[in-house]
């Protein structure tokens, strides 16, 4: 499902139209980066990879069918981009390290969201991308289980044992910034 | 790093163990490493390439099924200096310089410093085909350089079996425990445990005797204490550890003073080192760190069990 | 905590701070990537790809037989790292092929007079020395200059890629000696297929 104008950006796009992918990305990209950014815990690596992201989804074009809303197939993409990143990175480097990267703080935000992130990044993948697309990124249930590609049990399973973590993680007071 | 890298200083050549004439076609030649600059002068260690590539050598013979070359054989061999690291080798010279050695696979590297620590990067060549691959190694200084290179010796048997097209096995470390009795509400154990490996402590050495502690495979000093409550005495061991075996400090304490002292292959109950009557040593014996040296001679792996005790020899400083 | 505090309390959390100059900056990048890789033309006419790839093959394989040094374009770059080119010239050189560079100069290929060079997976170098700029692809045990140095390039089981010379060491989490004033970027390649992804330049 897009919006008539999102629908008009994807048809220019995928004639070539440069501007109007360039329109479409506009429109998506901070959305995206969010995502790569809770997802890698890194700001670099979270630029490359919404960059990577963005051009999966315009080689993808022609896949598109428009049955899903736009936004939820580029979740998809922008998740698998993660998660292929990772793979690649673990293979690369010391089975020593952990998934969370080194560099969290990048620019400053604040030190309680540095806090949060932290804590995020202690989850397992999935947790991680559900916690994400749920909590974050404000979709429902039904829509972050068909964009994981689980069954919705499994999502609020998954759900539940991320934010028992995360409540631990988070709720020792004396860690509060 | 300094104290780390010393530990190179107890082991100049490194007898290389019995081929298993049983075991698949795996023989593997390893040349000097070359050092970049003056690492020799920044480790304190003459001939530091020379010196890893023997224990490098020593730690490949206890990973089967692979088998190494006698490292006199290479160095004798003249052919080695068509084995330039800094030279891409052919399949035709590779396979030439393979059959002179009667090896399927050469190894070279260099160790340079990086920082605080070392990294240690080898070449694998397979005399077969003469495929090309890297290992390396890497460390921040605090690492002994012994267990580096037992990290380095798998990747590169592993490496070297997957060239040849096998499968290659995983293997996982060996422990080390110690043996004793335990005493009375009134009187002390009397233990034989482990107290320091290359030049590290072990803490509550004593106390703890009866916790198995991991060992790399491949070659280790393992500095041994007696202890019952009074009487004291340690003795520095070299060990050449074999993946997945269990070993255990024993000792022997009859009409004599002095304890015999020895490590055992629990799998075999047979003795792994020579037997040695510790001298006691009041008060309790300090384990040489790795700056320090008992002896400057690498006992064989599998010596005589009858063998006549040795006296401990000198530290020195 | 009980679930609405959670979740208050991770909505709370913000992102890093970008500038407005960087938003603005993103969506150029991205297409500037996808014009690089020559996308463009494959989207709208996907019916000539086949035959634009060919082409391309057929003519740089001829250029190379005969040293031509065409100037360096943006195809070229993502064509070394992709399939088409690699693949012509492994095939036309079998164990000759010692490397594959390009550099201001153009494209030029380093071939063996006979067939010694040795079957490894092949490696793709993007190096940045001063001013200079060059791509290379290479295999597993070859040299090639770097750094004013000779230095080996060497992947492990692992497909990690180290380069190893004299007072010269490089890794991706490591760099020593005169390696520290280069920039290299380098990736085994375990297959050379068609579409593989352009990477962006140092």
């Amino acid at each position: 499902m897009v919006t008539d104008d999102e629908g008009i950006l994807i048809a220019r796009s995928r004639e070539g139209d440069w501007d109007a992918f360039a329109a479409l990305i506009r429109i998506h990209q901070r959305m995206i980066h969010s995502l790569t950014y809770r997802m890698s815990g890194s700001l670099s690596d979270s630029e490359d990879l919404a960059q990577d992201t963005f051009i999966q989804v315009y080689r993808n074009l022609g896949s598109y069918r428009g049955s899903a809303k736009f936004s939820t197939w580029l979740y998809r993409i922008a998740l698998n981009v993660c998660i292929r990143w990772r793979q690649r990175e673990k293979r690369r480097t010391s089975t020593d390290r952990d998934w969370a990267e080194a560099d969290i703080h990048g620019t400053p935000s604040d030190a309680r969201s540095d806090w949060i992130q932290e804590a995020l990044v202690q989850l397992p993948p999935k947790q991680r991308a559900a916690v994400i697309l749920t909590a974050f990124n404000g979709l429902t249930h039904s829509e972050a289980a068909q964009l994981l590609g689980c069954p919705e049990r499994t999502l609020s399973w998954r759900l539940f044992a991320a934010r028992r973590r995360l409540a631990k993680l988070l709720g020792k007071s004396n860690k509060l910034p | 790093m300094k104290t780390a890298i010393c530990i190179l200083l107890a082991l100049p050549v490194v007898a290389v163990a019995a081929s298993d004439k049983s075991a698949p076609n795996l023989h593997v030649a390893v040349f000097d490493f070359q050092t970049d600059g003056n690492l020799d002068a920044q480790l304190g260690v003459p001939n530091a390439g020379k010196v890893i590539a023997n224990i490098l050598a020593s730690d490949l013979s206890t990973l089967s099924p692979v088998t190494v070359v006698d490292r006199g054989a290479v160095q004798q061999q003249l052919d080695s200096r068509r084995f330039d690291l800094f030279k891409s080798m052919s399949p035709v010279d590779a396979k030439g310089l393979g059959r002179s050695l009667d090896a399927t696979t050469l190894v070279n590297g260099r160790v340079f410093i990086a920082g605080d620590g070392i990294v240690i990067a080898a070449r694998v060549v397979s005399t077969e085909t003469g495929q090309t691959l890297g290992a390396m190694v890497k460390s921040d200084g605090t690492t002994p350089v012994v267990d580096l290179l037992s990290n380095l010796s798998m990747q590169i048997g592993r490496t070297a079996l997957v060239q040849l097209g096998a499968e290659a096995p995983s293997w996982g470390s060996a422990m080390i425990v110690g043996s004793g009795k335990h005493g009375s509400f009134i009187s002390h154990d009397e233990v034989a445990c482990v107290m320091a490996i290359d030049g590290q402590a072990v803490p509550d050495e004593v106390v703890q005797w009866e916790h198995k502690r991991s060992i790399l495979p491949g070659i280790h000093q393992v500095f041994v204490r007696y202890y019952d409550g009074t009487v004291t005495a340690g003795y520095n061991f070299i060990l050449q550890a074999r993946p997945g075996a269990s070993y255990e400090v024993r000792y022997e304490r009859q009409s004599q003073l002095n304890p015999i002292l020895w490590i055992q292959d629990q799998g075999t109950q047979q003795p792994v080192t020579i037997k040695v009557e510790a001298r006691v040593d009041v008060p309790r014996p300090t384990a040489p760190t790795a700056s320090e040296w008992a002896f400057g001679h690498l006992l064989p792996p599998y010596p005589n069990p009858n063998s006549v005790t040795t006296p401990l020899p000198k530290r020195t400083k | 905590m009980n679930e609405p505090e959670l979740n208050r309390l991770l909505r709370e959390s913000k992102m890093p701070d970008r500038s407005e100059g960087y938003w603005d900056r993103f969506p150029d990048r991205v297409v500037g990537r996808l014009q690089a890789a020559g996308t463009y033309e494959a989207k709208s006419q996907p019916w000539r790809l086949a035959a634009l790839t060919m082409a391309a093959a057929f003519g740089l394989v001829m250029g190379f037989i005969l040293w031509h040094r065409a100037p360096p374009s943006a195809e070229t770059f993502a064509t070394l790292r992709d399939g088409p080119v690699l693949r012509e010239l492994l095939r036309q050189y079998p164990g000759r092929l010692h490397a594959i560079i390009q550099d201001g100069n153009g494209l030029h290929t380093l071939l063996s007079k006979d067939a010694d060079v040795s079957p490894s997976d092949p490696i793709w170098l993007e190096i940045r020395d001063g001013e200079a700029h060059r791509v290379i692809v290479t295999f597993s045990g070859q040299k090639i200059r770097c750094g004013g140095t000779d230095v080996i390039v060497l992947s492990d089981l692992e497909g990690r890629v180290i380069l190893i010379g004299d007072g010269f060491f490089w890794s991706r989490q490591i760099s020593t000696g005169s390696a520290e004033k280069v920039q290299i970027r380098a990736e085994q390649i375990p297959e050379v297929h068609m579409n593989s992804k352009p990477p962006r330049p140092l």
